[in-house]
């Protein structure tokens, strides 16, 4: 990421913090261009068969944060739970379509590490996340929100408050309601009328 | 569902929440008020939570090979599913074991081989696919292969019932991650533990396997110490619970484990190899020996960036008995760059080999620093061969640690133990310490006692005991003796002694006490009378001569008399008194001091009535303890009134007495009537008393413990009990206070000891002021003693003592008394570190001071504060209070403490970089010295302006101000200040590669500090020798001279602070650098193990020929 495109990124931020929602369409390729190219990079590695995959996906996405010196965590939770969404989306993605794979031919279309690091269970797992977190974002928001910021963002509770500009005991209630919620909502158990 | 309704499911789930588990379904009824769906909704959401707890925790890309999903994934191997007792191929499983880190592993019964494993069972996924089960089981079956002592042996990866497990050794023990619990582990273990982890990965990546999940959780030791390292070649297989990631912490979102112990290259998804299992290694290590993980950040993704990016910190700022090689190995391993770790890992091994070889056999400094203390004897040591010889053995024995000698008062049970120490000097090379527990009457004060007598330093807010056991466990230790003696008021803390023998085989204890301690392991050695002639045969005078009774009589009689001799007229009359007396040394001892007033045989006459006598009175004593007493009774009797009214008084002394004591004491109304030299002399003469002598020519008396209790009684019978331990109060509190007025400027000089001499003395009357109550002078005298009890580190002690004053019901009011009682507590609570006590009394101390507004108590309370915050490294608030003091003791224009108060502030300045105003302070306080004509101010005075000149790299003017200090120091013959400016001109020198300059500028201080047993100077002075070698490019001797000086700065426990031992590093880095690593720390450990001595005359070997021996 070159020094320009960091100063970009930052100012669009902080634009985005103060409210402007303008910002935020402008960023968001931005951020997906930068993903993908992480992602293409840790494919290239993956031939070595000793990648721990997705960690260094989302690592490589990190380090290139650092390198823009953003001011202060507050920016830095904004640009994270901007990530978290592009980082929902590729690995439910990928869990897709190894799902597809096992499916289809039944042979090991991926490198054995990579079928190991996102074993076929865990992928079906992502993806019924991501589909139950659908679902609850239909009835609440704000908790798909904490969900996608926690889950697949890796964001802190202080860092997931500051972002939806709410209490940190807030994010923590959210959470509570919504994990129970989406356990339920996995296992299939439904009360009655409900 | 609708916004409204939603809400409302919300707010009842989180009430719900706040209550018990039990009550909640009554409460969600309740708050449901008839709304069935409601309550069956909010009802289904709470069932769900109470299963939630680990579920989507764990983000998804932080270790995807942990399923987000743990309840469903999971559920096929629920413990609680109940697989104990189902059969899985040829296993039996027997019940879970490990858990917690390992994941979950149960133990199994092999039921072909009979054997007992342990199973760990795979992914689902992979028992439907054998052949990359059969894949994944290679390599994880060659490390397994290796067949070595520290890698867990893996018997079979197979599937079976339709799940895939591993069945492998099963070791009893614990997982280094349970070890670390309860923080970071005992040097010496923390050590063992590393040496064989390296041995394991050694062999492993010889052959060309690595582990690449090297985490405390994969490391088990034994119960019997042996190290296994489990998983090998098993990172890649998911375990199936996904119990990798450990979550330490309730913070959401903090995720460690996996993550925290990859090197930059796993996470940065770069090729690896077996250099990344050095870096997982080297974080081990960190953790083993600081208790934290160095890259612990507070999500995975920073986590991540810290150990890709961040330096960790030093270890020796977290743990400052780390053996600089281990750092070094340690900070190797954390190389971010595989190609700066180790070419191999054989290397580290050795090199950790090396320093636990050399760490072990490290024989005690302590022992040369103190030589045994073992009081000297004043005469020979008679007819005890046998006895001395049984103990030797006894003690000598591996199994036995702990002997107590045991008998009766006067049996010479402490002249037996002693005899025994010197003894055995040579096999106890940790040295041997006598710790007399006779002045004690505080079982708790035990520990505090011995650390004294070890003279280990108290400090960092630790209990005594703390610090004893954590300088015991220390494996540097070479087998140590502790001769305890008079142990029997003591039996509450034999506990005590107990715990200290289970911090490590090094340790033997020898207790001395009337009865024994009854704790376990304890081997008693009840002490015979000495043998009696066999009084049914006539005996020649030359076969008595072999009897040890009567040759003690004989001996004692010839000091009395110096021409009597045994001869066939007295022979059957001394033989009789021995037997009449038992063979009970102290009683024999007694008699034969009479020999010059009364013939052998009239003393037989009197005794033998004597005798009679209280045998028919006092049934319920032991039949010894009778004889002595009628020993110590007749000899008692022999006094004249006058002489008995002062052996009774004279019992209110513990620890002895001066002449100018005993007068002050015992005659404190003129009213004994006799010449008190000539009636202490009588005393001793018959052996009622001991005469010392003191340096300087002064006598002492004190009185062996069996005659003091005597005396004691008769004093209580004599009613003047109260009286004369008043009296004893009294003489006590003139002398300290006037020690503690005249004691200013003079530095470890006579009044210290004074104090030293007198100590006993001062508990003894402190102790009974306390349970007197007397308020007022108990805190005089505890106040009067605040500055001996600080300087000589008696911190507990005084803190304990202080405090119970504090307590008393006379000591409450807010007068200065207290609140100058609550200062000498709080600054002693500093010195030990418990900063956070230690603010609360000068608190306490400075709101008295407000009350009666008192500006010096309240200067002094700042002067405090501000010393601890500099210390606490809060340069900023130690400048706000020292401000504040100087501006109060301008005003009370004390201009001496005005001095003081500005070099104070000064050296803060300095501290935070303020150099012009640093210089001008001490400009302005040399001036006030001059003008007191306070010459060691001016010299000191100078000497710190030298520093700021230094530290602004101004040589010039520093080297002038020094020279002008020492001029000072050399005229007041002051040792300090001369060896501190010498050492300082020496490193003026160095930054200017004067070497020859250096060498005899460093000479002459370390001589001098040598002569002042100041070991803290030492150990500077060799820190600055080596880094004048290491800038002299002699690299070895740079190492070995650093060596030294840590281990000396272990033994007294002064380690350098961080910022101090960052600059050492610095300066050593050239000599590192300039050696291989395995050479670096040979030539430190060298130097570590070697005695202070040989260090110190490596040290003033001429810069011309190194590394000469």
């Amino acid at each position: 990421m070159d020094e320009a495109l960091g100063h970009e990124i930052t100012e669009l931020l902080q634009a985005w913090r103060q409210g402007d929602e303008g910002a935020l369409e402008k960023l968001t390729p931005q951020v997906y261009r930068e993903l993908h190219r992480a992602a293409k990079r840790c494919m290239a590695r993956e031939r070595d068969g000793h990648t721990l995959q997705t960690t260094a996906l989302i690592n490589e996405l990190y380090l290139r944060l650092s390198d823009l010196k953003l001011i202060d965590w507050q920016n830095r939770a904004h640009f994270f739970a901007l990530c978290a969404r592009q980082m929902r989306r590729i690995l439910t993605d990928q869990a897709r379509a190894r799902q597809s794979h096992k499916r289809g031919s039944g042979a090991q279309p991926v490198s054995l590490d990579l079928a190991l690091v996102v074993a076929p269970e865990t992928s079906a797992d992502l993806v019924a996340v991501d589909e139950a977190l659908n679902q609850l974002a239909r009835v609440d928001e704000r908790k798909s929100q904490v969900v996608e910021m926690r889950f697949f963002g890796g964001l802190s509770v202080e860092e997931t408050a500051e972002v939806l500009k709410v209490s940190p005991e807030t994010v923590m209630r959210d959470w509570r309601l919504a994990k129970a919620w989406l356990l339920r909502e996995l296992s299939g158990e439904k009360p009655d009328g409900a | 569902m609708e916004r409204e309704r939603w809400g409302q499911v919300e707010q009842i789930f989180h009430a719900a929440l706040q209550v018990e588990e039990s009550r909640r379904s009554e409460l969600v009824r309740q708050s449901c008020a008839g709304d069935d769906d409601l309550c069956r909704e909010v009802e289904s959401l709470l069932a769900h939570h109470s299963e939630s707890a680990s579920f989507i925790e764990t983000p998804a890309f932080a270790d995807a090979s942990a399923s987000p999903l743990r309840p469903r994934s999971s559920r096929s191997l629920n413990p609680k599913s109940g697989l104990a007792d189902t059969v899985i191929g040829h296993y039996r499983v027997l019940g879970k074991i490990g858990g917690g880190g390992m994941g979950v592993v149960y133990e199994a019964e092999d039921l072909k081989l009979g054997r007992h494993v342990a199973l760990k069972f795979l992914p689902e996924e992979l028992a439907e696919d054998p052949e990359s089960l059969q894949r994944f089981g290679r390599e994880a079956r060659a490390a397994s292969a290796l067949n070595h002592p520290n890698i867990c042996t893996i018997y079979e990866i197979n599937e079976a019932n339709g799940r895939a497990f591993i069945a492998m050794e099963l070791v009893q023990g614990r997982t280094l991650r349970e070890l670390l619990a309860s923080g970071s582990l005992p040097m010496r273990k923390a050590i063992e533990i590393a040496a064989q982890v390296a041995e394991g990965l050694t062999k492993a990546h010889e052959a060309g396997i690595a582990h690449r999940d090297l985490k405390p959780e994969n490391l088990m030791v034994s119960d019997d110490g042996f190290v296994k390292i489990l998983d090998f070649g098993l990172a890649k297989l998911a375990a199936p619970s996904g119990s990798d990631i450990c979550t330490t912490s309730t913070t959401p979102g903090l995720i460690m484990g996996t993550v925290g112990y990859m090197s930059p290259e796993q996470a940065s998804g770069d090729r690896l190899d077996f250099r990344s299992d050095q870096f997982s290694f080297g974080l081990v290590l960190y953790e083993m020996v600081t208790g934290k993980r160095p890259f612990k950040r507070s999500t995975a993704a920073e986590t991540l960036v810290a150990i890709l990016r961040e330096p960790p910190e030093p270890i020796t700022r977290q743990n400052r008995d780390a053996p600089a090689p281990l750092c070094w190995a340690i900070e190797r391993c954390l190389a971010k760059e595989p190609d700066k770790r180790y070419v191999s890992t054989r290397d580290l091994a050795r090199e950790l080999a090396t320093i636990r070889d050399r760490f072990s056999e490290k024989p005690l400094q302590l022992g040369e620093a103190r030589p045994a203390n073992l009081p000297v004897q004043r005469t020979g040591f008679v007819g005890r061969e046998k006895e001395v010889a049984a103990v030797k053995e006894l003690l000598l024995r591996p199994d036995v640690r702990l002997v107590t000698i045991t008998g009766p008062g006067g049996i010479g049970k402490t002249r037996l133990a002693v005899e025994v120490a010197n003894g055995l000097v040579e096999s106890f090379p940790g040295s041997t310490h006598f710790v007399s527990l006779s002045s004690l009457t505080d079982p708790g004060l035990i520990a505090s006692v011995i650390v004294q007598a070890l003279g280990i330093r108290e400090a960092g807010g630790q209990s005594p005991l703390e610090i004893l056991k954590k300088n015991l466990q220390d494996s540097s230790r070479a087998p140590m003796l502790l001769l305890l003696d008079n142990f029997e008021h003591l039996v509450q803390a034999a506990p005590t002694v107990a715990e200290l023998l289970a911090t490590g085989p090094n340790l033997k204890i020898l207790v001395t006490s009337r009865a024994a301690l009854h704790v376990y392991g304890e081997h008693e050695f009840p002490v015979p009378p000495l043998a009696l002639p066999d009084s049914r045969s006539v005996l020649s005078v030359q076969v008595l001569l072999q009897c040890p009774a009567v040759a003690l009589f004989l001996q004692r009689a010839v000091a009395a008399k110096p021409d009597f001799e045994l001869n066939r007229e007295n022979a059957s009359a001394i033989a009789e008194i021995c037997a009449r007396l038992d063979g009970l040394p102290l009683a024999i001892e007694l008699a034969a001091a009479r020999v010059k007033v009364l013939s052998p045989s009239s003393m037989r006459t009197r005794l033998a009535s004597r005798l009679q006598l209280l045998t028919g009175g006092a049934r319920d004593l032991p039949q010894r303890q009778q004889t002595l007493r009628a020993a110590i009774d007749w000899s008692y009797d022999l006094l004249d009134v006058a002489e008995q009214k002062l052996f009774r008084r004279l019992s209110v002394f513990v620890g002895g007495c001066n002449l100018e004591g005993a007068e002050a004491v015992c005659n404190t109304n003129s009213d004994l009537d006799l010449d008190l030299l000539d009636a202490m002399a009588s005393m001793v003469d018959k052996s009622l008393a001991q005469q010392v002598e003191q340096a300087k020519g002064e006598s002492r008396f004190a009185m062996l413990e069996t005659i003091r209790e005597y005396a004691l009684e008769k004093l209580e019978a004599s009613g003047e009990e109260a009286l004369t331990k008043r009296a004893h109060a009294a003489y006590c509190l003139v002398l300290a206070e006037e020690e503690a007025t005249e004691q200013s400027g003079a530095e470890g000089s006579e009044w210290l000891q004074r104090f030293a001499s007198e100590h006993d003395n001062f508990r003894a009357a402190l102790e009974w002021l306390t349970e007197t109550g007397d308020a007022e002078w108990g805190l005089r005298l505890g106040t009067a003693l605040f500055r001996y009890w600080e300087i000589r580190e008696y911190l507990a002690e005084g803190r304990d003592r202080l405090g119970r004053l504090l307590k008393l019901a006379g000591a409450t009011a807010p007068t200065k008394l207290r609140m100058r009682a609550l200062f000498a507590a709080g600054v002693l609570a500093g010195e030990q570190g418990d900063y956070a006590s230690a603010e609360a009394l000068i608190n306490e101390s400075q709101d008295i001071a407000h009350g009666l507004g008192d500006k010096t108590g309240i200067a002094v309370s700042l002067n405090a504060l501000a010393v601890f915050a500099r210390d606490r490294g809060d340069a900023a608030t130690a400048r706000v209070l020292f401000e504040a003091s100087l501006g109060l003791w301008r005003e009370l224009g004390d201009q001496k403490a005005v001095a003081r108060a500005l070099s104070n502030l000064a050296n803060v300045l300095k501290l935070q970089g303020d150099y012009d105003r640093a210089r001008a302070l001490y400009t302005e306080c040399l001036a006030i010295f001059r003008g007191l004509g306070d010459r060691t101010g001016v010299a000191w005075s100078l000497n710190y302006q030298g520093d700021v000149a230094r530290d602004q790299g101004d040589s010039a003017a520093a080297q002038a101000l020094y020279e002008q200090g020492l001029v000072i120091f050399r005229e007041l013959g002051d040792r300090w200040g001369i060896a501190g400016t010498l050492a300082d001109l020496g490193s003026l020198a160095r930054e200017q590669r004067n070497y020859p300059r250096v060498h005899s500028l460093y000479q002459e201080s370390i001589k001098l500090f040598q002569e002042l047993e100041h070991k803290r100077g030492i150990a500077r002075l060799l820190e600055c020798f080596a880094c004048s070698a290491a800038a002299q490019s002699q690299a070895e001797r740079s190492l070995r001279l650093a060596g030294g000086a840590a281990a000396l700065r272990q033994n007294i426990g002064a380690p350098l602070t961080p910022a101090e031992q960052a600059k050492l590093e610095v300066s050593l880095h050239l000599a590192r650098q300039a050696l291989s690593n395995t050479a670096g720390v040979a030539a430190w450990l060298e130097g570590w193990t070697l005695p202070v001595e040989k260090v110190v005359e490596e040290a003033l070997m001429p810069d011309a020929q190194p590394n000469s021996y």
